[in-house]
């Protein structure tokens, strides 16, 4: 009888405690991309990229716990003409001499729709100037990788969006014949380590 | 509704205005720089050299808000030349200029441009490129503090110079993609230009510390800032820092102000221009 009731506590406690464990994830850079839109001049709204990331990531649903940290490399800024790009990095506007990385760091993960999406509150720093900025996680989607052939691959997937005013970040350049409100959005992905 | 609909467009037309690049680094500080320039030939000939700095601060103050911190390189650069106001009213209080007040000004405009390199020299500090490119700013902004020093009793051949050097740098910068940069150092070159003017309208054209120390350090940090946050190629540096040299040229002293003007400029203008030519060969039309 007394072995019975350990039985059943063990399997009581086991799923508890294995939902209760948090993951840690590490960005795939090669499909973590953080994009921007910018009003241009008032005719078109202009978009563009960058292209290196890295970071790590954990998540625990469950406990409905979780942190991110992202750091972008703003000389990979990328609009699809050189010189644009190279006045982007220049002092006008990211400065990517001094200020060689943006940076997000989150503060705290709240999922919800099932841990399906989730809101993060954090921090970025781009020139040296940090804010609070929330991002919108529209999709988290977690599996196998298809295509890894021993199927130990563990993937999550997030579609994320922000809003930010670049005059908060001390990037002040052409306003406002440029747009001061950017939208962002991220589409990453990170590997459980 | 129609007053407060007249006022709107009004108060949106100042604000394309004040926004509009022209305005900004052309008009702006022309009007101040000779407006201000007029005054103090009339009133007070010492003080004349104030006229291009409030200038410059003017298309600072529109371009960039005045603000100091957080401290960034161009802050950096806008606290210095208000600093070099300074040591400019006290270098004019102290007319002789021993040797070892050359070796100082030369340490003074070196260790500025390191500061204003620096966290891009502490970053890289092990490789030899950072060395030279702290060396060759150092070098760069201290040549010119010293070289514009020495002429600062020279009104016309100091004051084409650093208009000569301030133009140069401008459109260099704006071509090697810093529109900011080239706006600031454009908006010099603009106040030199109206204070030259003012200068013959009113029969003597000043320099003295108050113009050269903050114009010199502030054109040599801008074109620093070019070459190292934007792309100005290193060796146009070197095509600009001829220009004091050049300013030296023989000229007929008994000829009128004017005319000496004329000649330096006649002289000065093939040097920024190649400076202009070489950025733009490497780094083509600008985008804006």
């Amino acid at each position: 009888m007394k072995r019975l009731s350990l039985v059943a506590a063990l399997m009581i406690a086991i799923p508890t405690v294995a939902s209760a464990r948090e993951e840690h994830f590490t960005i795939d850079p090669y499909h973590t991309y953080p994009h921007f839109k910018i009003n241009h001049l008032g005719f078109s709204t202009m978009q563009g990229h960058f292209g290196k990331t890295s970071g790590k990531l954990s998540m625990d649903q469950a406990a409905g716990k979780g942190s991110v940290e992202i750091v972008i490399d703003a000389a990979s800024v990328y609009t699809g003409m050189q010189k644009r790009d190279d006045h982007l990095r220049s002092i006008d506007f990211l400065n990517v001499m001094e200020f060689p990385e943006i940076i997000y760091k989150s503060s705290k993960v709240e999922f919800h729709h099932g841990g399906k999406m989730a809101t993060v509150h954090g921090e970025l720093t781009i020139k040296g100037v940090t804010k609070s900025v929330a991002l919108e996680v529209a999709s988290i989607n977690c599996g196998i990788h298809p295509m890894d052939p021993t199927k130990k691959k563990y993937v999550c997937g997030f579609d994320a969006t922000a809003k930010i005013k670049r005059s908060d970040f001390d990037v002040t350049y052409a306003l406002p014949a440029i747009g001061d409100e950017m939208a962002l959005s991220f589409e990453v992905e990170a590997v459980r380590n | 509704m129609l007053p407060n609909k007249t006022n709107q467009l009004n108060s949106l037309s100042v604000n394309e205005l004040l926004s509009n690049p022209l305005f900004q680094s052309g008009v702006a500080p022309s009007v101040v720089s000779l407006l201000l320039g007029l005054i103090f030939y009339r009133l007070a000939g010492f003080w004349a050299g104030i006229a291009v700095v409030a200038g410059f601060y003017a298309t600072a103050w529109l371009v960039t808000d005045l603000k100091f911190f957080p401290l960034t390189s161009t802050r950096k650069i806008l606290l210095l030349g208000l600093a070099a106001l300074g040591v400019g009213l006290v270098f004019d209080l102290y007319r002789s200029t021993p040797r070892w007040l050359t070796y100082l000004f030369f340490t003074a405009g070196f260790a500025a441009a390191v500061w204003l390199v620096w966290p891009v020299f502490m970053r890289n500090k092990e490789e030899w490129d950072a060395w030279m490119m702290a060396g060759l700013s150092g070098a760069y902004v201290g040549w010119l503090l010293v070289s514009f020093v020495g002429l600062r009793d020279k009104g016309e051949r100091a004051t084409t110079g650093l208009l000569a050097l301030a133009g140069g740098t401008g459109i260099s910068a704006l071509l090697a993609a810093s529109a900011l940069l080239g706006q600031l150092a454009s908006a010099i070159a603009a106040a030199m230009a109206a204070y030259l003017l003012a200068g013959l309208f009113s029969s003597r054209l000043n320099a003295g510390g108050l113009l050269v120390v903050p114009v010199a350090l502030l054109c040599g940090m801008l074109g620093v800032a070019a070459q190292v946050y934007a792309k100005l190629p290193w060796y146009v540096l070197l095509i600009l820092a001829a220009i004091p040299l050049v300013a030296h040229v023989p000229l007929p002293e008994d000829r009128p102000s004017w005319l000496k003007v004329v000649l330096l400029l006649l002289c000065l203008a093939p040097v920024a221009g190649g400076a202009i030519y070489v950025t733009w060969s490497q780094a083509g039309d600008p985008l804006f």
